[in-house]
C-alpha cells in the first residue's frame, strides 16, 4: 500500500470494502438455508411421524395377477397412462426351461391365458413398485435435494423443486421412476403418503382382494407385518446392491430380478 | 423428457417404466461438447503451461475454442430438463452426494479460470486495440481491459506468470468437468452398460481426442480460408497427440468390453445381445471400424512416416483422420448415452432403437443448432481478439 | 506492488460476482429449505395433503349399509367396493352426490379374477368360461355370470 495522499485513499477504500464484505458475508451466511438439522414448528396436528416407520410386505403365493392394485393406484394418483407407480410380472417357466416375463400394460386390465403349446410348470406373479429403500441409489443422485426420504421411511418427490434431469430414474435399480410427461417432474410410488399419514391404507394394499399386498408399521409393536417380517423368511429384490429395500417379498423364485 | 408419439416396440421383457428414453440427443451432445472443451484447453496448456513452442500458431485458437463452446455447453442441458427455469436450484442448493450437482461448481469454476486466462493472454491486444480505437469501440475495449492501460514488460510478465499458473490449475479444472461425467454414469450401479470405473477416464481421454480432432479441423479450414501458411511442425505435433490420445481411448473402451465378456456375469448377459442386435450399426461399425480403425491406421502412416510426407499428404491425412475421429468420439457418447437406455433394467429385454427426429424439440435440428452456435460464438470471439498471428495487424503475441 | 493494479482489479471483480452469487443464493433458496435434511421441509406437509380419492368401505356404509352388510359377510368380503365400482369421489364429493356409481354386468370384471390362469395359486378359484356353464348354451351373454351369482356374495352354496 502507497504512502501519502495517494495511498490514504487507497487505504480507505480498501477498508470500506473489505468491511462491506465481511459484513456481507456475515448476514448472508446468517439468513437462507444452513441451519440443518434446526427443527422448526410443523403445523402438523395429528401426525408425529417419529412414530412411524413404514414397511411393505408382498405375499407372491397369494398373488393372482387381477391388476385391482395397478388400477386402483392409478385412480388414486392420477398416474398417466403408460406409465406406472406399481405394476405386476408373470413368470411362467415352461418344462422345457423355457421362461417367459410378462406385464402388459404393467397389468392394468389383468392378464390374459397362455397359448396352448406353452405348457407352464411353474407360474407366479410377482407385484413390483417403489420399494423406498433406506440406502437409496435414487435421493443420492439427485442434484436439487427434490428427493428425499421422510423420517418414517417414505421417498418422496418434491415436484416444486424438481427440474426434470431424470437422473433419480437412471439411478433406480428396479425401473420404479419415470419422468412424468404432463408436470416432467420426477414421479413414482409414494405409499400413497397423503392417505398413510391420515390412518388410510395404500390404494394398492386395499385393491388386493386377496391379502397379497400388506402394510405395517415398525415401531408399532403389534404390527402384523412387523411379525412376519421378523419370524419368517423373507426377500428383497437385488440385495446385492445393498438398497436395503423396504418391501419385502414371500415366495418369490431365483429368476425375479 | 420423449414423449413418443406411440408405443415402443420391447424386445423381449422390460420393465414397464424402462421402454421411456429419458436422455435424448441433447444428452449425447453435452458431454459431446464438454470433451471438446477440455481437449482445446489441453493443447492450450501443452504451450502455455508446458512451453511446447510447435503448438503456439494454434494456442490463443484453443482457448478461444474452449471458450466458444464452453459457453454454449449449458445450452443442450437446458433444453432437455423438465423445468429448465428451475436450472438454478443446482447451484443454489446442490445435493453434493449427486455427481450432476458438481456441474454447477465445476462449470463456473472452469469458466472463471478460463476467462481470467483469456484476459491475460490478450490483454496486451484488449489495450492496444483501445488506445487505437475511438468512440463506443473505445469504450468497450477500455472496459475490457478494467480501465488500466499498463503494458510494461513488468506487468505482461505478470500477465504470464498468471496464465501459467491458471493454466496448471485449469488442466485439473478442465478435465474434471468433462471427467464429472464419465464418474456421473460410471457410478450408476443400476445400468451395467455405464456402470464402471473406467467412465470418467475413457470420457476424458475421448474428449481430449475430439478437442484435438476440432482443433485440427480449425486450423486446416482458417488456414485455408484466410491465405495464411499451414506450420508442418504444428500439424505433426497434433497429429502425434492426436493419436496417442485415440490408441488410449480405444484401448479404455475395448479393456472395458473385454472385461465384461471375460467375467460372464449377469451384465453380460444383457450387454452382449445390445452391442451385437442394438448396436451392431453405431458400435461395431461406426465406432470401432470406421472411426477408431481406420484413423488409427492413418495416423500411424501420418506419425511414422512424418519425415517423407509431403505437407498436403500430411495435412489431408490430419483432416481426414480428425473427421472420423470426430465421427467416433460421437459415436461413443451415442452408444454409452443412448445403448444404456435401450437395455431394460431387467436384464431380459431391450426396446427399439431410439431416433432422434428432425423438428422435435430434442431433435436433429435442435443439435446442429447449437453446435453451429458454438462455431459461431468462436468467429464472434475472433472477431473481437485476434485469435491467429498478425490477424488483427498487431506485431507481437503474448 | 509495482505494475499490479490490473491484477487488483481483476480480483475485485471475482470477488463481487462471488458476493452477488451469494446473495442470490440467499434470496432465492426457499425458507424451509434444510430443516430435516437436504430437501425443502414445507414439502412433506404438501404431500400429505393431497386429495384422497378412494374412501374404503366406511365411506360407502352411511348410505349402503345393507349392501355393505351382505358383501362384508360373503366370499367377497375381502374385495373392495371401489375395485368392481368405482372410487367414491367419482359419487359423492363433499357430502353432495357428484355422479352416478359405476356398475359393471360384464363377464370381463369377472374373469378378470377368476378366469384360469396357470399363474394363479392352484387353491384360488379359477374357471374357463366353456367348462363353466351348462353345456347347449349357444352363444354367451356378457352378463350371463349374473345368471347364477349374486357379485356381493357369489359363492353357490352357501
Amino acid at each position: 500500500m502507497k504512502v501519502g495522499t495517494q495511498g490514504n485513499l487507497t487505504r480507505r477504500k480498501f477498508l470500506v470494502f473489505s468491511g462491506t464484505l465481511g459484513l456481507t458475508l456475515v448476514a448472508g451466511g446468517l439468513s437462507g438455508p444452513g441451519r440443518y438439522g434446526a427443527e422448526g414448528d410443523e403445523g402438523r396436528v395429528d401426525y408425529n411421524w417419529e412414530d412411524h416407520l413404514y414397511v411393505y410386505l408382498i405375499d407372491t403365493t397369494r398373488c393372482i395377477g387381477c391388476g385391482m392394485c395397478v388400477q386402483a393406484c392409478k385412480r388414486e394418483n392420477a398416474v398417466p397412462d403408460g406409465f406406472f407407480r406399481t405394476w405386476v410380472e408373470r413368470y411362467r417357466i415352461g418344462e422345457s426351461g423355457r421362461m417367459q416375463v410378462d406385464s402388459p400394460n404393467g397389468a392394468l386390465n389383468g392378464f390374459q391365458p397362455s397359448p396352448v403349446d406353452f405348457k407352464v410348470s411353474k407360474g407366479f406373479f410377482v407385484p413390483k413398485m417403489c420399494n423406498h429403500c433406506q440406502n437409496t441409489p435414487c435421493t443420492q443422485v439427485c442434484p436439487v435435494g427434490a428427493s428425499y426420504t421422510t423420517k418414517d421411511g417414505a421417498v418422496l418427490v418434491d415436484h416444486v423443486r424438481c427440474i426434470g434431469c431424470g437422473y433419480c430414474v437412471q439411478a433406480c435399480p428396479y425401473g420404479s421412476r419415470f419422468l412424468h410427461p404432463v408436470t416432467r417432474v420426477a414421479d413414482k410410488c409414494t405409499w400413497c403418503y397423503h392417505r398413510i399419514t391420515k390412518g388410510l391404507r395404500p390404494a394398492c394394499v386395499l385393491a388386493c382382494p386377496v391379502g397379497a399386498r400388506a402394510f405395517g408399521n415398525l415401531k408399532n409393536p403389534d404390527d402384523p407385518v412387523r411379525r412376519i417380517i421378523a419370524t419368517q423368511r423373507v426377500a428383497v429384490l437385488q440385495p446385492e446392491l445393498l438398497t436395503r429395500p423396504n418391501c419385502y417379498y414371500i415366495g418369490i423364485d431365483k429368476e425375479v430380478r | 423428457m420423449m414423449p413418443e408419439a406411440r408405443i415402443p416396440e420391447v424386445i423381449g421383457f422390460a420393465f414397464p417404466n424402462d421402454i421411456h428414453i429419458t436422455w435424448s440427443l441433447m444428452i449425447v451432445l453435452y458431454p459431446y461438447l464438454t470433451g471438446i472443451v477440455a481437449g482445446a484447453f489441453v493443447i492450450s496448456a501443452l504451450y502455455h503451461l508446458f512451453g511446447r513452442e510447435e503448438l503456439k500458431p494454434i494456442a490463443r485458437l484453443s482457448l478461444a475454442t474452449s471458450f466458444a463452446f464452453l459457453l454454449f455447453a449449458t445450452l443442450p442441458l437446458l433444453n432437455h430438463l423438465g423445468h429448465p427455469e428451475r436450472a438454478l436450484n443446482i447451484i443454489f442448493t446442490p445435493n453434493f452426494s449427486s455427481a450432476m450437482a458438481g456441474f454447477g461448481i465445476l462449470y463456473n469454476t472452469y469458466m472463471l479460470i478460463l476467462l481470467l486466462e483469456i484476459w491475460f493472454v490478450w490483454r496486451k491486444e484488449i489495450i492496444m486495440i483501445a488506445r487505437r480505437s475511438r468512440g463506443l469501440r473505445r469504450k468497450l475495449y477500455a472496459a475490457m481491459a478494467l480501465w488500466t492501460y499498463d503494458v510494461s514488460p513488468e506487468a505482461l510478465e505478470k500477465d504470464r506468470a498468471a496464465t501459467r499458473v491458471l493454466a496448471a490449475i485449469g488442466i485439473p479444472s478442465a478435465c474434471l468437468l468433462h471427467g464429472y461425467v464419465g464418474f456421473l454414469f460410471g457410478a450408476l450401479k443400476a445400468n451395467p452398460w455405464w456402470s464402471t470405473p473406467l467412465m470418467p477416464i475413457i470420457f476424458l481421454t475421448s474428449g481430449i481426442t475430439s478437442g484435438i480432432a476440432v482443433l485440427i479441423l480449425l486450423y486446416l479450414i482458417s488456414m485455408k480460408l484466410s491465405g495464411g501458411e499451414i506450420d508442418d511442425e504444428t500439424v505433426a505435433s497434433l497429429n502425434r497427440w492426436l493419436w496417442l490420445f485415440m490408441i488410449i481411448t480405444v484401448s479404455l473402451e475395448l479393456l472395458e468390453i473385454m472385461t465384461l465378456a471375460y467375467e460372464q456375469s449377469a451384465e453380460w448377459e444383457a450387454i452382449h445381445p445390445l452391442l451385437t442386435t442394438r448396436l451392431s450399426f453405431s458400435f461395431i461399425s461406426v465406432q470401432l471400424i470406421i472411426g477408431s480403425l481406420i484413423p488409427f491406421i492413418l495416423l500411424m502412416m501420418a506419425v511414422t512416416m512424418n519425415r517423407y510426407l509431403h505437407s498436403k499428404v500430411r495435412n489431408t491425412l490430419a483432416f481426414v483422420s480428425s473427421v472420423l475421429l470426430l465421427i467416433q468420439v460421437f459415436s461413443m457418447r451415442w452408444n454409452v448415452v443412448i445403448g444404456g437406455q435401450l437395455l431394460s433394467k431387467s436384464y431380459r429385454g431391450f426396446r427399439e432403437t431410439y431416433y432422434p427426429h428432425l423438428f422435435e424439440k430434442e431433435g436433429i435440428l435442435a443439435g446442429a443448432g447449437i453446435i453451429v452456435l458454438a462455431l459461431a460464438g468462436l468467429i464472434v470471439f475472433a472477431r473481437i481478439l485476434p485469435v491467429f498471428e498478425g490477424s488483427s495487424g498487431l506485431s507481437e503475441q503474448a | 506492488m509495482e505494475h499490479s493494479k490490473h491484477l487488483a482489479r481483476m480480483l475485485l471483480l471475482v470477488v463481487l460476482a462471488l458476493i452477488v452469487f451469494h446473495i442470490a443464493r440467499t434470496l432465492f433458496t426457499p425458507r424451509s429449505f434444510g430443516r430435516y435434511g437436504h430437501y425443502r421441509a414445507d414439502n412433506v406437509q404438501e404431500q400429505m395433503a393431497l386429495p384422497v380419492v378412494y374412501g374404503e368401505r366406511n365411506s360407502c356404509l352411511p348410505c349402503h349399509g345393507q349392501t355393505v352388510g351382505v358383501a362384508g359377510s360373503g366370499s367377497h368380503a375381502s374385495v373392495e367396493c371401489e375395485n368392481c365400482h368405482a372410487p367414491v369421489v367419482t359419487h359423492i364429493r363433499g357430502g353432495e352426490k357428484a355422479g352416478e356409481m359405476s356398475r359393471s354386468r360384464s363377464m370381463g370384471l369377472c374373469l378378470r379374477c377368476h378366469d384360469r390362469l396357470d399363474a394363479r395359486p392352484p387353491g384360488f378359484p379359477q374357471i374357463k368360461v366353456e367348462e363353466h356353464l351348462p353345456t347347449g348354451e349357444g352363444k354367451v351373454r356378457v352378463d350371463v355370470c349374473f345368471d347364477c351369482h349374486d357379485p356381493h356374495t357369489p359363492k353357490m352354496g352357501g
